[in-house]
């Protein structure tokens, strides 16, 4: 099992190296001068040069690329153009927010589609799985932006059940603040997610349904709640899995959107901010933030895929 | 001697596009207890259906029994009786056995907590450690070498032979009356076969347990049943001891299907298949279920069913062949 996750660990490394390439290289070739934009419209040919000298950005992209990659790794993630600010503290501060929103999302999501999936699964064809999977349907077509917009005129506004924008309210820190606060962007940016897990937990639990253990579990006379929930639905999740881990990378992108609707201080709103300013350092930053995240959940994943399945082998 | 079991006028019906369609129907039998039932036929007879319905595994959204059915259980009508009844009955009174071993274990729950539950299902005041001790004890009756290690393995790291033994340590370990084996060899390799159906016997013969034994291929039925049921689209076509059922065969169809087993003594370049295949049940006649492929029907055998007619003491044929006023 150690040697299986070192292995893994290992296997990540190339991978990594092609998303630090892929993100320099993005953010480089995309058209918009840095140092013109931070002089303003005025600035002159020389001053531009001067400070695009400064910054190193005159020197060849190779010589950028490497630059940058080593002061990465040793920490120096560079410092903000806009901001002025040193990029890996502020990513770091700002990370904490994004990744609460988005466990509380995957939460939610993971409990309302696995639920959902298993109902509709297992009354398959009735109006209950019908209705189910319509109301899953539109959850998936809603775009993030607009439910979340829906959702604060609906239990801000009117209902006034919920605060709209921010993680605390002014002067308060409490836990019960927090909470109150996360309600309304965490469903926003749930709904897709929650739906795609409805589609694959209801369809793999109808192909679990149909396997002849489940015919052996029911011939033992077990009661119905051990045939759903142990013998069905570990053998569902396998699948579900793979979905759930692809939707955090799904969440943590549409993270951006929810946090500019709700004000969320995560790096969402950093990034559209330093994406705007052409910010290389500021958005390579998140950029390689997110990317790494995104990795190591999925490296969680395939762990778990070899606690679930007893037949994938750790050789 | 009461029977164990005792199937009367069993009707299965099947929905297809909104209708329910007879499958099974007339069905009627008993099983003594102790004994082994063979019940032979070709595939989509019914067999396995029957089975199902008296463990009251039938797909309930699409499938049902219908009123006049009647299955007893030691006394007891296993007919529209609740889930939670039913679910006392199965593995503790019938346990099944299936036909692919490969697939019947849970591919991500080891062997022992599969057999651990089911004792526990039946018996909750059983200790984690008591019924462990139990399935230990049931593994090496069925010839499972290193049973304590076993236990923690999971389905996938054994063979087919092997699992098929689980699975009958598994089925015999609540101590049921009655087994259902549905076609317990047919996905095994032919030496393990014999190895199994010589230890289904075996066991049966310790535990005294009676066994429906479900399969089509005869050589299985002539070696280890005690009485022979041919089941023909979803009806009995014949029904006596082994030895009737070998050795004077009286309908069409069950000579039909000793005819087609090749023998090493005879020379013959050819076997004799019966013509034609079993028609869905959307197709079957109205009068004999067999007269489309009978080579001795007539325009009575299409019109009208024929009923169970005596051979002796406790053979019977459904065929007018052997009815008082005969065929015509």
């Amino acid at each position: 099992m150690a040697s299986y996750i070192l292995r893994r660990i290992w296997g990540l490394i190339p991978v990594l190296i092609g998303v630090t390439i892929l993100v320099f290289m993005i953010m480089h070739l995309s058209p918009g001068d840095p140092a013109k934009i931070m002089l303003g419209p005025k600035a002159t040919t020389e001053s531009i040069a001067k400070l695009n000298a400064e910054l190193g950005l005159d020197q060849p992209l190779y010589v950028q690329y490497f630059t940058w990659i080593s002061n990465v790794l040793t920490g120096d993630w560079g410092r903000s153009l806009q901001l002025k600010m040193e990029v890996l503290p502020l990513v770091a501060d700002r990370f904490g927010a994004t990744l609460l929103l988005t466990l509380c999302s995957i939460l939610i999501a993971t409990a309302i589609g696995i639920g959902s999936g298993i109902i509709s699964a297992y009354r398959k064809f009735s109006w209950t799985d019908r209705s189910l999977m319509l109301f899953v349907l539109v959850g998936f077509c809603l775009p993030v932006f607009w439910l979340g917009i829906i959702l604060q005129i609906v239990f801000g506004l009117k209902l006034q059940l919920f605060p709209i924008s921010g993680m605390y309210s002014p002067g308060q820190t409490g836990l019960m603040d927090l909470f109150l606060h996360l309600v309304l962007p965490s469903l926003a940016l749930s709904a897709g997610a929650g739906a795609v897990i409805a589609r694959m937990t209801r369809s793999s639990m109808l192909e679990v349904f149909e396997q002849d253990y489940i015919r052996t579990a029911r011939s033992k006379g077990i009661n119905e709640r051990r045939v759903i929930y142990i013998h069905a639905l570990k053998n569902a999740f396998i699948p579900v899995l793979t979905v759930l881990g692809m939707q955090i990378g799904f969440l943590l992108a549409g993270a951006v959107l929810v946090e500019m609707v709700f004000a969320w201080p995560g790096i969402g709103t950093l990034m559209v901010n330093g994406i705007l300013a052409r910010d290389f350092p500021l958005v390579q930053g998140v950029i390689l933030f997110v990317a790494t995240t995104y990795v190591i959940v999925n490296l969680i994943v395939d762990i778990l895929y070899a606690i679930l399945d007893p037949r994938i082998s750790y050789q | 001697m009461s029977a164990l079991l005792q199937v009367e006028d069993l009707e299965i019906l099947f929905k297809k596009k909104k209708e329910y369609v007879s499958t099974v129907s007339g069905v009627t039998f008993h099983v003594n207890p102790g004994e082994t039932l063979g019940i032979v036929g070709e595939s989509g007879c019914g067999k396995s259906v029957t089975s199902l319905s008296i463990m009251g595994l039938l797909p309930d959204n699409y499938s049902r029994i219908s009123e006049q059915s009647t299955i007893q259980y030691n006394g007891r009508s296993l007919v529209g009786i609740s889930e939670r009844e039913f679910r006392n009955i199965r593995g503790k009174e019938i346990a099944m056995i299936f036909q692919d071993p490969m697939s019947s274990l849970n591919p991500v729950l080891t062997i022992g907590y599969q057999m651990v539950e089911m004792i526990r299902a039946h018996e909750p005041q059983l200790s984690k450690k008591a019924a462990e001790e139990i399935i230990i004890s049931m593994l090496k009756k069925v010839g499972i070498p290193r049973a304590e290690k076993i236990i923690d393995e999971y389905p996938h790291q054994l063979s087919g032979g092997m699992r098929q033994r689980i699975m009958i340590a598994m089925a015999l370990s609540c101590n049921p009356k009655l087994l259902i084996a549905d076609e317990p060899t047919t996905a095994l390799d032919v030496t393990i076969q014999a190895q199994i159906l010589e230890l289904i016997k075996s066991l049966q013969q310790e535990f005294n347990t009676a066994v429906m034994l479900i399969t089509h291929d005869l050589a299985v039925v002539a070696e280890v049943c005690d009485r022979v049921m041919v089941m023909y689209a979803g009806t009995v076509v014949e029904e006596g001891q082994a030895a009737d059922i070998f050795n004077e065969a009286k309908h069409p169809y069950t000579i039909g299907l000793l005819n087609s087993i090749p023998s090493l003594e005879e020379n013959i370049s050819r076997l004799d298949a019966i013509p034609g295949s079993v028609p869905s049940p959307e197709e079957f006649p109205s009068g004999c279920r067999f007269a489309p492929r009978c080579p001795h029907a007539t325009e009575k055998c299409y019109n009208q069913p024929p009923d169970h007619y005596q051979i002796s003491d406790h053979h019977f044929a459904r065929c007018w062949l052997y009815s008082k006023e005969g065929v015509n």
